[in-house]
């Protein structure tokens, strides 16, 4: 069970998150929507540990994520990928997908089709091969919070066709997992339930289907006028 | 092999390990301008030991690796998470502080009819361990090498292992690095002692050979060069720093129509090298493609 | 009281040179976000092509003085092609290390055409030194103060009041909105970095004069005075830089007459050490 209770997170006196709470059970996987500068990133980097939050906590089953430095948030069963890939380019694939663990990568890279080019280096790849790598990283880790940040972004339509495969495939038993995408198509395939942040603020949170009839998201998404 | 051969042998052997220190901190992602200072400790460490305690050489050479070592772990604590700039201006200002420092460092006590140890300005003068155990000089550069050899293997197998993925993985990008749970902290800040100590055990052997050690020695541009080595040889290899020492001084210093213009020569190729090829000659790009065809010729 | 008060008015006095180097410093830095190590030697080619001039024709001072400019400009023209320009694309560290390999170039050609490795430099000696009650205010740092203090309002006004420092102004403090105003942020940088390395040139004529003499470490010497004063400052200050330089001649000149002579540098290198130490943008910095 993740918790997130009341989170704020302020960048020079501007709110960038306002008080927003988020309970996703076990198993699910929740869609986080929003247009650009509506906080995603950021609620993904208060989970993490990157940022600070002024108030509020985060719990992970029970446990307080909340003022642990990253890599202690990543050792607490917390994966991640990056809204641009963040790869360690000077490195091999397999590399790239062990990051220094004790673990056997093959599988993972296996499983998002790159097993064949685990002795390139991380440069070489294609953008999408990139994204795949990093959910390959990310999974190897077999965490309990999974954190998706635009895992198609700048991908083609036959590449974000592979990516969804690849990530239906990826939800462990039990695994929470949160997509943050723009592409409202992607994310409604993989999540039964979408949160939607608006200014730092959480207007939405529900089952998929009834987006479209919410009349706060209509506003933000199509501005005031329209929507009355 | 000529006394000139030799000596030239054991300048290259001393100044590799310093190279190799400024080299691990760049496989970290730092840039050190000041490694020259646990190279000056880790020498006077090492002279204090045999010439005014009469440790034997190989246990002062230990003690100055280990009082390096210490120093790096001193600096480690207040710097371990500093980057860009600010730990290059803080080698800076360390290498700077243990030149100045050892300029007031007295530390004589009486060796037989004389005062031996460090003496200021003067320098240390007297550490003769290495002559009065009947070692010949040759035989010392023999051992220099060979500690140089195990050196460059060790670091080589660390580096391809476990836990040199997560030391280069904080040089490329410690945010993804603690993303996955790498303590970046620790892996900084151990990869910097070692560093360190690597620099100490140069500056032993060097004071052994020299007999003699002054401020002087932790000149700035001692390691403004040991950090250059690695820019030339290539960052993506051990070898590559060692390569870069052999390079600047087996060639450029010895030749003699070259003096006077050797920093002028060595600047300007790694000012070009630093266009062409940022990370010098054996990058990483370079490395992969060679071990892969020689994986493949044994497959 | 008076001892202190003495070394309090000394500091200020070395303080300002310092303070023009930290703004040589903070003009390149704020402006191409990229450490400029060479700036000390690029100084150390203008002090010494200035004492050459002055052995040739002892008592030409203007000529000294224009000369040690000039060439400080030249070698500074010299740093911005090699170590910015040609390396813009690359990560800002990779300048940093090429500055390094430009200093070592500079520190061999000026003691190539060195006669001795101590070169003597001209200073207007006729001078008194005037007395303010118990303060005595030695002619050679007064001049110090009162140029440094002159060229700082010049820079000021040149940045605040001008359509150029606008434009300086407007890079540095976000140099993708000024491309999207229309600043030419190259060539923005450019002049930057000249303007940077005459006022360095002129700082060295300061600081010579008051020394009158001068050795090849003065370029790590320049380096780390202007380095440690923009740091100080808040690394890209203009202001801060005036204040961190201050402090360290201040902390210099308090040092030296309370503890002696050997104490002064180490002082000033443990100041350095403390603020990269402590300072809050340490941490994470981008690296290679």
């Amino acid at each position: 069970m993740l918790s997130v209770e009341g989170v704020s997170v302020r960048f020079d006196g501007i709110s960038a998150l306002s008080s927003v709470t988020l309970a996703v059970a076990p198993g699910e996987r929740l869609g986080l929507i929003g247009p650009n500068g509506a906080g995603k990133t950021t609620l993904l980097n208060v989970i993490t540990g990157l940022l600070r939050p002024a108030a509020g906590a985060i719990r992970l089953d029970g446990r307080a994520l909340t003022g642990l430095a990253p890599d202690a948030v990543a050792r607490a069963g917390v994966g991640r990928t990056f809204q641009s890939p963040r790869l360690f380019t000077r490195m091999t694939v397999e590399e790239n997908a062990r990051a220094g663990r004790p673990l056997d990568a093959k599988p993972w890279l296996d499983l998002v089709g790159l097993l064949p080019r685990r002795d390139d280096l991380a440069a070489a790849l294609t953008p999408g091969e990139a994204r795949r790598l990093e959910l390959a990283r990310a999974l190897a880790g077999e965490p309990r919070l999974l954190l998706l940040d635009e895992p198609c972004g700048g991908l083609n339509s036959a590449e974000t066709e592979t990516m969804v495969a690849f990530l239906e495939r990826a939800a462990g038993p039990g695994r929470i997992t949160i997509v943050v995408e723009h592409k409202l198509r992607v994310v409604s395939r993989l999540c039964e339930r979408l949160a939607v942040l608006h200014l730092g603020e959480k207007i939405f949170d529900g089952p998929a289907g009834t987006l479209r009839a919410d009349r706060r998201v209509l506003e933000a998404y199509l501005g005031k006028s329209r929507a009355s | 092999m000529s006394d000139y051969v030799v000596s030239l042998l054991v300048r290259i052997g001393v100044e590799a390990f310093v190279a190799l220190s400024a080299y691990l901190l760049l496989v970290i992602g730092r840039i050190s301008f000041g490694q020259q200072a646990f190279f000056v400790i880790g020498g006077y460490a090492a002279g204090i030991s045999t010439a005014l305690y009469g440790a034997p050489l190989p246990i002062g050479i230990i003690v100055g690796a280990l009082a390096a070592g210490l120093a790096a772990a001193l600096f480690a604590g207040a710097m371990a998470r500093a980057g860009g700039i600010y730990f290059a201006a803080g080698s800076l200002a360390r290498g700077e502080l243990a030149r100045v420092a050892l300029l007031s460092f007295h530390h004589q006590v009486p060796v037989g009819a004389d005062l031996t140890g460090p003496a200021g300005a003067d320098g240390f003068r007297g550490i003769r361990a290495l002559f009065t155990s009947g070692m010949s000089v040759t035989a010392y550069m023999v051992a220099i090498w060979g500690l140089l050899a195990l050196t460059f293997l060790a670091i080589a197998l660390l580096l391809r292992s476990r836990w040199g993925e997560a030391i280069r993985m904080v040089g490329e990008d410690e945010t993804a690095a603690a993303a996955v749970g790498v303590r970046v902290g620790r892996v900084a800040g151990l990869t910097m002692v070692g560093a360190g100590a690597l620099a100490g055990m140069g500056g032993g052997l060097f004071a052994h050979y020299a007999t003699y050690l002054e401020p002087g020695h932790a000149d700035v541009m001692l390691g403004v060069h040991s950090l250059a080595y690695a820019f030339i040889g290539g960052l993506g290899t051990p070898l590559g720093p060692i390569i870069g020492v052999a390079f600047d001084i087996g060639l450029l210093e010895s030749f003699r129509f070259l003096a006077g213009y050797r920093m002028i020569i060595f600047g300007g190729l790694v000012m070009a090298l630093l266009v062409l090829r940022p990370r010098g000659l054996l990058d990483e790009v370079t490395v992969h493609r060679v071990t892969r065809r020689l994986a493949g010729r044994r497959a | 009281m008076v001892d202190f008060l003495q070394a309090l008015v000394d500091g200020v006095m070395l303080g300002a040179t310092y303070a023009l180097l930290g703004l040589g410093f903070t003009l390149i830095f704020g402006v191409l976000r990229r450490l400029n190590l060479a700036f000390g030697p690029t100084i150390l080619v203008g002090i010494y092509a200035g004492s050459h001039v002055g052995l040739a024709w002892p008592g030409a001072l203007a000529a000294v003085m224009a000369v040690t400019v000039a060439a400080a400009i030249l070698a500074g023209i010299y740093v911005e092609r090699c170590s910015f320009r040609a390396l813009s694309r690359q990560a800002p560290v990779v300048s940093m290390i090429s500055t390094f390999a430009v200093w070592m170039q500079l520190q061999e050609l000026v003691s190539l055409f060195a006669a001795s490795r101590t070169m003597p430099y001209p200073s207007p000696a006729w001078l008194p030194a005037v007395a303010a009650g118990p303060i005595l205010l030695r002619s050679d740092a007064l001049l110090m103060w009162s140029g440094a203090t002159a060229i700082m309002l010049a820079l000021f006004v040149l940045l605040y009041r001008t359509r150029f420092g606008t434009a300086v102004r407007a890079v540095a403090d976000s140099s993708e909105a000024a491309t999207l105003m229309g600043v030419n942020v190259a060539a923005v940088g450019a002049a930057a970095f000249l303007v940077a390395s005459a006022v360095g040139g002129l700082a060295g004529v300061l600081i010579a004069q008051s020394q009158q003499q001068v050795t090849p470490y003065f370029g790590l010497w320049a380096t780390v005075k202007g380095l440690t004063a923009m740091l100080l400052g808040g690394a890209g200050s203009l202001s801060g830089a005036v204040v961190g330089g201050v402090i360290l001649g201040v902390v210099e000149t308090q040092t030296l007459w309370h503890f002696g002579g050997q104490w002064r540098d180490l002082a000033a290198y443990a100041l350095l050490f403390l603020v990269v130490a402590l300072s809050p943008r340490a941490r994470g910095e981008p690296s290679l």
